[in-house]
């Protein structure tokens, strides 16, 4: 019974509300629990009152599930309601124990949302992942969380959700040591793989076992010697002409100066920017050294052309 | 037999008669023309293993040579001045080492980020190795080179660490290497690594979370070992004490976060260590104590659980390599022999048949729209399937072609009353249900704990969450057939409540089970003739 609000009870329209979530109807169901609340409101019944704002909470939630300010509101009003049993949709849970479960899909929304930039961003926000994810192993363990079923149709488990925040901190610890020790980032990125192997998502470990390739591939500048971990951080590889000879030079090492596949040689990233930056300024430099010869022809070219209009304007004048 | 080369103080001094093949030590006696590796197996004349140990002799000398400052040569000895051999260590040997150590020491890690041991029966071969044995050998004989040149407490405990790890790392690899083939004696010959690997890093405080993981391994080996050769009950100690020690590795790694790459394969040893004891289980209730015919089920079960989850899509294939998945499968294979030996019971629903075919009963609560207008409403249903628990070797069930053939499709079976009057109900709001499931419900309400008595047993080849996820493609794949599911299904959320075993006939390749249900039967629990050879 979707319609025709108005002149029933607000028992009634309550009602009406879990009937819209049974139907998947949210944004009906947001309007029937709101104004449920209100009648309930105005005939003085606080607690039902309550309920119904708690309920309207949550289904508010399916209007945008990746927005944490309406998860916030959600949790205190849930919490308000003291240790009643909600139900909602199919499924059956205490009012705290659905509280804490939005409180944690809120705080991982909000963290996986954080753009870490520096170290020590990567580092701390490795370490609130961690932590929400021995908060969802601990509290939530193995019960189906009941919001991603109710509005996103995804049947998760607490403990595969901590499974994958797991395998994120290790991706972000992997990031906050990839500029001091990019073979330790490497080692976090392939636990993060294997987590990820674990929760069924085989693009992310794939993700995850690209980083472990080349941040903890090692080679040899073959400008200036240097030994250094990490391909596309601390070192590149350049297009360059290798003669058999120049091969056989680096056999000695225990790390490769070039890709013996590709007529590539690796860079650190200090011999590689410096000759990136020197080429640029050569070119630079060469670039205003034609523009100035240039600008000398055009110049020259202009005079003549001036001195030619100069000689057709006196030869009109003559003929007239 | 030990070989040895020159002057007993010099530099290159340690080295033994060595594996052809793996480059292990070899241990044979003066009058033996030939020998067999210890640690891979490979039988080798005792004239080559010489011949291969000058060659290892040959590159030591060469490195030693090209690290030396000019004008030193290879045989700098324990009594050349203390400083002068410091000097020479920490300029020309120790950079040398320590770069090399650290590739090593890096490839090692990922070696030990997956589990070190596979259960019976079936093999691993996607770790990749970047690195052979041979190679860490010939590195470790260049250490153990040039131990005298370490004289201070800094550079000789540097040089036990590379060592020791480096060491191995090389039986490690070995292992690995042994995980890839079913060689009968593997399990033999994984021992011998492994524990020549712990022997390796005992003296090491900062690989002590490590020694513990491997002397665990160690021992699960040893386990498996008297298992496959049919001594479950002697193999029951080891695996006990394999237990131990890898929760003892896990409780010190998890305090290290330089170990923590471990931390997920010695979960999933301890998953090994559990199915290895309740396959132990299993052989040691064989019927009538015949060991060697109790073990061939079994045995082809291990090799099923191999090949689906080598074959399967990517979707099924990080579920059944799951090692919890082949835990779970073995609990229940332990359980079926207590139950067949009198000992324990399973949950049956009795019929006609020969043969005990596993189920999962699921309960599917949902809701559905119907009504219009102002009488449109929400109803919630409780409805239950029966899904075949040996799915995965139904090929079209799990490439998602069309789950329903291993289910009852409770869907299809929905009442029809003519199109006239569904369309009333529908319009009215009158409709209680859009699935016909009731028979299931009551079949799976009749499944009493029983023994098999005389019947054969075919174990599950899934789990319950494996089950869940199959309902769920089901549901979808019922919405995609169906236009009315499609428009009227709101909620799903499938709950797992039980295993049954169903009595059934295998024959003509699609069994007879639960012939009261008419078309809501399943149309097939997978491939009868691999069923057939994993019964008990």
């Amino acid at each position: 019974m979707a319609n025709l609000a108005l002149f029933k009870s607000p028992e009634q329209i309550l009602q009406l509300g879990n009937d819209a979530v049974l139907r998947g109807s949210f944004a009906e169901a947001l309007q029937n629990y709101k104004s449920a609340s209100m009648k309930f409101s105005k005939q003085g019944n606080v607690t039902l009152s309550r309920l119904a704002d708690g309920y309207a909470a949550i289904v508010a939630i399916a209007q945008s599930p990746s927005n944490t300010s309406l998860y916030h509101p959600a949790v205190q009003s849930v919490r308000s309601l003291g240790d009643i049993t909600l139900k909602l949709g199919l499924r059956e849970i205490s009012a705290p124990a659905l509280a804490n479960e939005i409180q944690l899909l809120a705080s991982e929304i909000d963290i996986l949302n954080t753009r870490a930039a520096t170290s020590a961003e990567h580092a701390d926000k490795a370490n609130k992942l961690r932590e929400l994810a021995t908060r969802f192993r601990t509290e939530t363990a193995d019960t189906v969380l009941v919001l991603p079923e109710l509005f996103l149709k995804q049947s998760v488990l607490g403990e595969s959700k901590a499974a994958s925040l797991s395998a994120y901190a290790e991706e972000e610890l992997g990031e906050s040591l990839v500029f001091d020790n990019p073979k330790a980032a490497a080692e976090h990125y392939q636990t993060a793989r294997l987590l990820w192997m674990q929760a069924g998502r085989q693009e992310l470990a794939d993700g995850a076992a690209s980083r472990v390739r080349s941040y903890g591939r090692a080679a040899r500048c073959w400008f200036c010697g240097r030994e250094i971990s990490g391909e596309g951080v601390h070192f590149l590889s350049m297009p360059s002409d290798l003669t058999d000879l120049l091969r056989k030079t680096a056999k000695d090492s225990a790390l490769p100066a070039f890709d013996p596949s590709q007529s590539r040689i690796y860079a650190c990233k200090g011999c590689h920017s410096a000759i990136y930056k020197m080429a640029d300024a050569l070119a630079m430099e060469r670039m205003r050294e034609l523009e100035t010869r240039i600008n000398m022809q055009l110049n020259q070219i202009r005079e003549s052309i001036a001195e030619m209009q100069r000689m057709i304007s006196s030869m009109r004048a003559r003929m007239r | 037999m030990v070989c040895t080369a020159g002057d007993p103080t010099s530099t290159v001094r340690v080295l033994a008669l060595r594996c052809k093949s793996c480059s292990a030590p070899l241990s044979a006696r003066p009058s033996e023309d030939i020998v067999t590796c210890e640690y891979c197996g490979s039988t080798q004349r005792l004239i080559d293993a010489r011949a291969f140990f000058d060659q290892i002799l040959a590159q030591v000398n060469a490195w030693v040579r090209q690290a030396m400052p000019p004008g030193i040569g290879s045989s700098v000895t324990s009594i050349v001045d203390p400083l002068a051999r410091h000097m020479v260590f920490t300029n020309n040997i120790q950079p040398r080492l320590t770069t090399e150590f650290g590739e090593y020491r890096f490839a090692c890690l990922n070696i030990l980020s997956h589990p070190l041991l596979v259960l019976p029966y079936m093999t691993e071969s996607t770790i990749a190795a970047r690195d052979n044995s041979q190679d860490i050998f010939l590195f470790h004989a260049k250490t153990q080179s040039i131990q005298p040149l370490a004289v201070d407490d800094d550079s000789k405990s540097l040089l036990s660490e590379i060592s020791g790890l480096s060491v191995a790392y090389a039986y490690l690899l070995n292992n690995v290497s042994l995980m890839s083939e079913l060689k009968p004696e593997r399990y033999h010959f994984m021992r011998q690594n492994l524990e020549a690997a712990a022997d390796a890093l005992k003296e090491i405080p900062k690989y002590n979370g490590l020694f513990q993981r491997v002397k665990g391994a160690a021992a699960l080996s040893h386990g498996l070992d008297l298992l496959t050769t049919l001594r479950p009950v002697e193999a029951q100690a080891h695996l006990e004490e394999a237990r131990g020690q890898l929760e003892e590795a896990q409780r010190i790694v998890s305090q290290n976060p330089e170990m923590a790459i471990m931390l997920q394969a010695i979960k999933t040893e301890l998953s090994i260590t559990n199915s290895a004891r309740y396959l132990a289980d299993a052989v040691a209730m064989s019927p009538g104590g015949d060991t060697s015919a109790g073990i061939m089920p079994i045995r082809n079960l291990l090799s099923i659980l191999g090949t689906i989850q080598r074959d399967a899509p990517p979707f099924w294939r990080l579920r059944f390599q799951n090692a919890a998945h082949h835990e779970y499968i073995l609990k229940t294979v332990a359980d079926i022999r207590r139950a067949t030996s009198g000992s324990g019971t399973i949950r049956i629903i009795s019929g006609s048949g020969t043969m005990l075919f596993p189920f999962w009963a699921v309960d599917i609560p949902y809701t559905f729209q119907t009504g219009a207008l102002w009488k449109t409403q929400g109803v919630e249903v409780v409805e239950s399937v029966l899904v075949s628990a040996t799915f995965p070797t139904d090929r079209g069930a799990i490439t998602e072609v069309d789950p329903r053939p291993v289910l009852t499709d409770v869907f299809c079976a929905r009442e029809r009353r003519g199109f006239l009057e569904d369309s009333y109900r529908r319009m009215s709001g009158k409709e209680t249900t859009i699935s016909g499931g009731g028979p299931v419900r009551d079949s799976i309400r009749r499944a009493q704990p029983g023994r098999p008595s005389g019947m054969k047993v075919v174990p599950p080849l899934s789990t319950a969450q494996d089950s869940i996820a199959i309902v769920q493609s089901y549901v979808t794949r019922a919405c995609q057939m169906d236009r009315t599911i499609q428009s009227q299904l709101r909620l799903s959320s499938p709950r797992v409540i039980d295993m049954v075993f169903v009595s059934g006939t295998p024959g003509g390749g699609r069994p007879n089970v639960m012939p009261w249900l008419g078309g809501l039967a399943p149309k097939s629990v997978g491939d009868i003739e691999v069923l057939t050879a994993i019964a008990l």
